[in-house]
């Protein structure tokens, strides 16, 4: 009971989670019985060679794809339980989403990408949809971008948008895979001052990363091999799990 | 706007190519609809106002001599709205520039100021006063007369030079196009005597106040029966339906047709939208992936992309809605032009309207149902993870056997690479495949299908036609004793041989009373020209006396059989005879009934006299009968025998034939449609798959593909698809025709398919063209891709 006590405090919480993927050449396990839990407003990245189950991990926690075994908990919502429907519209609530390669919808101006995680979500008025879109374009520095369409920007300029896209319904949550991965040094330096600046207010941000410099700027890496947990630690403390 | 319908809007309006093909595709199925509807109320509309406009008569009476009083007395009767006698007569007639002589019908009429029915509508000149003539408007478009030419005209032995001083349109005059080049002019019954010495009202046209079909039967033998008992020698009626038009059975016709393949093009339409938004999908399945991460439901994403689906439909309505209307309106003119109608309806059908609106808004809709919910349905990992060279080939048993074929088979280590790819590329989107060969299949069956009805309208006039065992039919205004006609016929040069005839009206009386109107073929027992063929029982023989052959079609339907004794009423006299066959013969609505000359010459007491001669000649030559007709009137006119009623086989040919040309470029009209659907389905289908591998094109220029090898596998894809789109198309237009000809049967007259092989090898021709243009505009845009653009693509 203390755990659990303990557990609810938890925003993410997984309990022997268990991925496998069937193959040509059989059944594969790519996430062996991982227990992790995150606290709010922790600064977590997760490293790990390629195929070492990183993006697996993240699209659990963010619902994009279903466990093979054990339990998904995020803001005490058991994940794994929900319909695809139920997952959608919690994951547009509850959970802002960055991708490597942005994926910002092509034919929407950048103001209207970030507004549209608010229409399928209903949860601000239509007045205050735009004003609150331009205000998170303006939060990651790039209000002047609002009327262009993707294909016009920099890589940078897409990542930011993808951010204040992410931020739309206000989600205590920001999950990255590879935010920075398609991004020179210095703007992915930027970016990861963006994500601090949100840490601060108060967001919980869990990123995959392979840039270990990088990584040491959040507060704990997790480190994974194999679809294991090989190292947990906080940075400047070792630590292993 | 909310944003995704800006989306929905922009996606439409970047991608112009795509837009454009899925618009084009709902377009011609709402199109096909809309233009049916609009051409059926057009042509229906005008026809039947200007029928009733004119005063059609509901009954045609024919008997001689009718006088005035008693014209009056009808039109006092119960039920009749008015009535009027004309003068009904025929006569030759030749320009004066020309030698040669035509026939033409003379109606003459009393009081053209006041007409009573079946009225004429003046639209040049003036109405025709003592010795001067006005022809009908057809006649003038179709011998190009003018208002104040001068004619000769010739009866009996009479020639003599008239002026025309009028045109007029009647809707009850058939177009000589349609009546072996008959003109129609118009007289005062004092010049119809001058040019034919006499002049008997002898057609009483009468317009009643109600219709019923029944009642007025009976109201048409009721004035017969007077007429008769007043001393007039009757010669049947006819009924007809206000608003009826001599050439409803044909307008009939071409809705069927237009109806049947309104409904597959809209069929087709719905392949290609199926296929058009599963392409759109499939290249924006990632897009669906990234609405499900923020937060858009299944059913969010249904609308979204139905509401894709929707806005295609309301911009094929811009197209559709006017172009139908255009479209139908030019065709409804030039149909009636043939038919002289002219068309009083503007274009504008509500009715029309509505259906396309409801078509064009719901059938892309229906159609996108299934697409979308498959593309919704996909998981929000796999629409994320979409990227890379498409893969679609190799995991399906098909591909596998292929795979396995081409490592046994000799054939297949010879075919160059390319051409490998065409082929194995072909298959990888299978259920694009599908649809498309579906589309083209369903145009292919279209075409061919046409092609065979067409055949088979010509192969069943031959039939038709090559029942008359004779090539010409003369009846004369009195009998002749048989002996000296046969003799005077077997005089003239190129006559093979001669047979007195006789056709006269007549009622087949049944057990029941009811009494089915019949024409009464009679001929020699061992006539020579009686070509007929028997479907049950047998032919005449020498000793038959009171023997009859009935039409199939009417024993069927009355229930009646080979042995049974039935009642023939002719002239009034009944007389018992016996079913010895039952026939198939198509002629004249299949009412024709068949007996011995003799026995009918006994039965009527004109033993030995008879006033109709059938001739045969060497072949079948329009200029050979048009001269032995000309001989043979002449030689009996000089024996005193004045023709009243001529038929020649190529005559009837060819009028029929431009009637059935008529069907023809309809049915043309509808095969083109086909071929433009099933190519706009395989332009979509090809550009779809050039759009989709954008990178694998890049990578095989990378590793050295040129231009002209790109384009080449596209290419040969098309005609790929092409071709087994044909093969299929062959087999399937058999029952498809069946069916088709089934229906025309109904409209028509009986009509047996015929496949068309040169059809099928046209077909084979226009969709190899047709493959090659859809796709070598996709395969050039393959070429202008560049290796760094497709490889960079994402």
């Amino acid at each position: 009971m203390a755990t659990n006590a303990q557990n609810e405090m938890q925003l993410i919480d997984l309990r022997n989670l268990v991925k496998n993927y069937r193959t040509g050449g059989g059944e594969v396990r790519v996430l062996k019985e991982i227990n992790l839990t995150i606290g709010p407003g922790e600064f977590v990245s997760v490293m790990g060679p390629s195929g070492s189950g990183k993006s697996t991990l993240i699209n659990m926690i963010t619902g994009i794809d279903r466990p093979s075994g054990g339990e998904v908990l995020v803001g005490g919502q058991a994940v794994h339980v929900l319909s695809e429907d139920a997952l959608a519209r919690w994951r547009g609530r509850s959970i802002g989403v960055i991708f490597q390669f942005f994926q910002l919808i092509p034919t929407l101006t950048i103001l209207e990408n970030v507004i549209l995680p608010m229409d399928f979500c209903g949860k601000y008025s239509g007045r205050e949809r735009p004003q609150r879109a331009m205000h998170l374009l303006e939060r990651v520095g790039i209000p002047e971008q609002a009327h262009k369409l993707p294909s016009t920007l920099s890589g940078g300029q897409q990542q930011r948008a993808a951010i204040a896209r992410a931020l739309a319904n206000d989600p205590p949550l920001l999950v990255g895979d590879e935010p920075t991965g398609n991004l020179d040094r210095h703007t992915a330096a930027e970016m990861f001052a963006v994500f601090e600046g949100l840490r601060a207010e108060g967001k919980t941000i869990l990123i995959v990363t392979h840039d270990g410099e990088l990584s040491r700027r959040t507060r704990r890496v997790i480190h994974l091999l194999d679809g294991a947990i090989a190292k947990d630690h906080e940075n400047g403390k070792a630590g292993l799990q | 706007m909310s944003i995704v319908w800006r989306k929905s809007w922009r996606d439409l309006s970047q991608n112009k190519t795509r837009t454009a093909l899925a618009v084009l595709s709902t377009a011609v199925g709402v199109f096909a609809l809309g233009f049916v509807i609009n051409m059926s109320s057009m042509m229906n509309g005008s026809i039947r106002s200007q029928s009733l406009a004119s005063k059609a008569p509901t009954i045609r009476l024919f008997a001689a001599p009718i006088l005035e009083e008693q014209v009056e007395s009808i039109r006092g009767t119960a039920g009749v709205a008015d009535a009027e006698a004309v003068i009904n007569s025929f006569l030759r007639w030749r320009r004066v520039d020309e030698t040669e002589w035509r026939e033409a019908s003379l109606v003459g009429r009393k009081d053209f100021e006041n007409q009573r029915v079946s009225l004429l509508d003046k639209t040049e000149g003036v109405w025709p006063g003592y010795k001067t003539l006005m022809m009908e408007y057809e006649t003038m478009v179709y011998f190009g007369l003018k208002t104040g030419d001068q004619i000769f005209i010739e009866h009996g032995n009479a020639t003599r030079r008239v002026e025309i001083v009028g045109v007029a349109r009647s809707t009850q005059a058939i177009p000589p196009q349609y009546q072996g080049a008959q003109g129609a002019f118009f007289a005062t019954p004092e010049t119809v005597e001058w040019l034919a010495g006499a002049a008997d009202y002898n057609q009483l046209n009468i317009l009643l106040e109600r219709w019923d079909p029944s009642a007025a039967e009976e109201t048409a033998r009721m004035f017969e029966k007077h007429l008769k008992e007043a001393g007039l020698q009757t010669n049947g009626f006819y009924l007809e339906k206000p608003g009826f038009h001599f050439s409803q059975s044909i307008v009939d016709g071409v809705f069927i047709i237009l109806t049947g393949m309104g409904i597959i093009s809209l069929g087709l339409s719905a392949f290609l939208i199926v296929n058009t938004l599963n392409a759109l999908l499939s290249q924006q399945i990632w897009q669906i992936g990234i609405f499900k991460v923020v937060g858009a439901t299944f059913g969010r994403v249904v609308r979204i992309y139905l509401g894709v689906a929707l806005l295609y439909g309301i911009l094929s309505l811009l197209i559709a809605i006017p172009l139908s209307a255009l479209g139908a309106r030019f065709m409804t003119a030039w149909m009636l032009s043939t038919i002289n109608v002219i068309p009083s309806e503007t274009g504008f059908v509500p009715a029309s309207v509505i259906v396309q609106i409801a078509v064009g808004l719901v059938v892309p809709v229906l159609a996108a149902l299934m697409p979308v919910i498959g593309g919704a349905r996909v998981s929000c990992r796999q629409a994320i993870g979409n990227y890379g060279l498409g893969g679609g080939f190799g995991n399906s048993i098909v591909d596998r056997l292929f795979l396995a074929a081409q490592q046994r088979l000799a054939l297949f280590r010879t075919v160059p690479s390319p051409a490998l790819l065409s082929l194995r590329n072909t298959f990888r989107r299978k259920a694009r495949v599908l649809l498309t060969l579906a589309t083209l299949t369903l145009g292919g069956v279209m075409f061919i299908t046409v092609m065979g009805v067409s055949l088979s309208l010509d192969r069943m006039l031959d039939v038709v036609l090559n029942d008359f065992g004779f090539n010409i039919m003369m009846a004369f205004d009195r009998p002749e004793r048989i002996e000296k006609l046969v003799q005077i016929a077997k005089s003239i040069p190129g006559v093979v041989q001669a047979e007195a005839w006789d056709i006269r009206g007549a009622q087949l009386v049944l057990p029941s009373g009811e009494e089915v109107e019949t024409q009464l073929w009679a001929m020699p027992p061992d006539s020579k020209m009686f070509e007929f063929t028997i479907a049950q029982g047998r032919a005449f023989l020498p000793e038959d006396d009171r023997a009859i052959l009935v039409n199939r079609k009417v024993a069927e339907e009355r229930g009646l059989r080979v042995g049974d004794s039935i009642t023939l009423s002719i002239d009034g006299r009944e007389s018992d005879w016996t079913i010895v066959g039952l026939i198939i013969n198509l002629n004249n609505g299949q009412k024709d009934s068949f007996v011995p000359l003799p026995a009918l010459a006994r039965a009527i007491g004109s033993v030995n006299r008879t006033g109709v001669v059938v001739v045969e000649l060497p072949s079948e030559d329009p200029a050979l009968e048009k001269t032995t007709i000309d001989l043979m009137r002449e030689k009996f006119l000089a024996e005193g025998l004045n023709p009243v009623n001529i038929m020649g086989i190529g005559m009837v040919r060819e009028t029929n034939q431009y009637q059935f040309n008529l069907l023809v470029n309809i049915l043309l009209t509808m095969a083109v449609l086909a071929a433009v659907v099933g190519s706009l389905g395989l332009a979509g289908t090809m550009s779809i798959n050039v759009v989709e591998r954008g990178r694998e094109i890049g990578m095989m220029r990378a590793i050295g593909a040129a231009s002209p090898m790109v384009a080449a596998i596209f290419v040969g894809e098309g005609l790929l698809l092409g071709f087994i789109s044909w093969i299929l198309a062959v087999p399937l237009s058999i029952p498809g025709g069946i069916l088709f000809a089934g229906a025309l049967s109904e409209a028509l007259m009986p009509l047996e398919f015929v496949f068309s092989v040169p059809g099928a090898f046209a077909w084979l021709a226009i969709v190899s063209v047709l493959a090659v243009i859809a796709s070598l505009w996709p395969a050039l845009r393959a070429t202008r891709i560049s290796v760094r653009e497709s490889l960079a693509y994402e």
